[in-house]
């Protein structure tokens, strides 16, 4: 049975899916039970969920024109 | 906002605004890779031959991986190849960073139970996280300030979408390695909402 401090660290590989089959088994057995870790790894997903809405950065336009700019003269579009 | 997925076929062409958009879409990312194998010093300079190989295979491209995947191995590539030329630099030890305090054992007793369980959280969904101005400046400033490897498994993996394995190929570290610096960089990034959840700031 894990107890909760082994279940944080097995956290990320659980929402990855790389869990072995009885690892995977012992963390829903124990989540079921645990409101804290059930919390926890509720939290994980949110970040995580968060963070690929953040997927809208572009590059700054003077390193867009660095990167153009120095392309070989030959390769210049 | 979702970009637009790249254009393969002007792309192939070599066509200077599909170009463009390309490295607008990606150079972030490929700075954050190429700093990951080679480090700070020589991490643009990796990124602008990288750039260079890119532009000159693109009409060569076959679409056997997407083409992010096709980039971001090409600039590892480039980058690895740098570092055997380099052999002064040494690729830095990143498994002895601060670790996060849910992984470090001092929210825990000793027999593996909670002490200091995580705190619930006012806002709940992802949606409205973004919303909150600081809160997502918060999350801004915590990934750039993440270590160089950690920074670009984490972007590869939670940004990019990139697989595991892919990302051990691309960075040339283990699967377990791997794992081990996504999770304390996702931890790290949640203790950042849950300690502005409880004070408002961080």
């Amino acid at each position: 049975m894990l107890n909760c401090n082994e279940v944080t660290h097995l956290a990320s590989d659980h929402l990855d899916k790389s869990l072995n089959w009885k690892e995977s088994f012992s963390l829903r057995m124990h989540i079921a039970m645990c409101k804290h870790c059930k919390r926890f790894i509720h939290h994980l997903r949110l970040t995580r969920l968060c963070v690929h809405g953040m997927n809208n950065n572009l590059a700054s336009p003077d390193d867009v024109k660095h990167v153009l700019d120095n392309l070989p003269d030959t390769n210049k579009p | 906002m979702m970009q637009d997925i790249p254009d393969l076929e002007n792309l192939k062409k070599q066509d200077h605004q599909a170009f463009q958009r390309l490295v607008e879409k990606y150079n972030r990312q490929i700075v954050v890779v190429a700093r990951a194998i080679i480090g700070d010093s020589l991490a643009e300079e990796v990124t602008q031959e990288a750039w260079v190989s890119v532009y000159r295979a693109l009409p060569s491209f076959e679409g056997r991986s997407s083409i992010k995947t096709w980039i971001f191995t090409i600039v590892s590539n480039e980058a690895k190849t740098r570092l055997r030329k380099e052999s002064r630099l040494v690729r830095i030890n990143e498994m002895e960073e601060v670790i996060p305090a849910y992984l470090n054992g001092e929210r825990f007793n000793n027999d593996g139970s909670w002490s200091s369980p995580p705190p619930l959280w006012d806002i709940e969904s992802p949606e409205k996280i973004l919303e909150n101005e600081q809160l997502r400046q918060c999350i801004e400033k915590t990934i750039e300030l993440l270590p160089d490897v950690q920074k670009s498994v984490f972007l590869l993996r939670d940004i990019e979408q990139q697989s595991l394995e892919e990302i051990c190929n691309i960075l040339d570290i283990s699967n377990s390695n791997v794992r081990v610096l996504l999770h304390r960089a996702r931890v790290r990034l949640m203790q950042i909402i849950d300690q502005y959840q409880e004070t408002g700031q961080c």
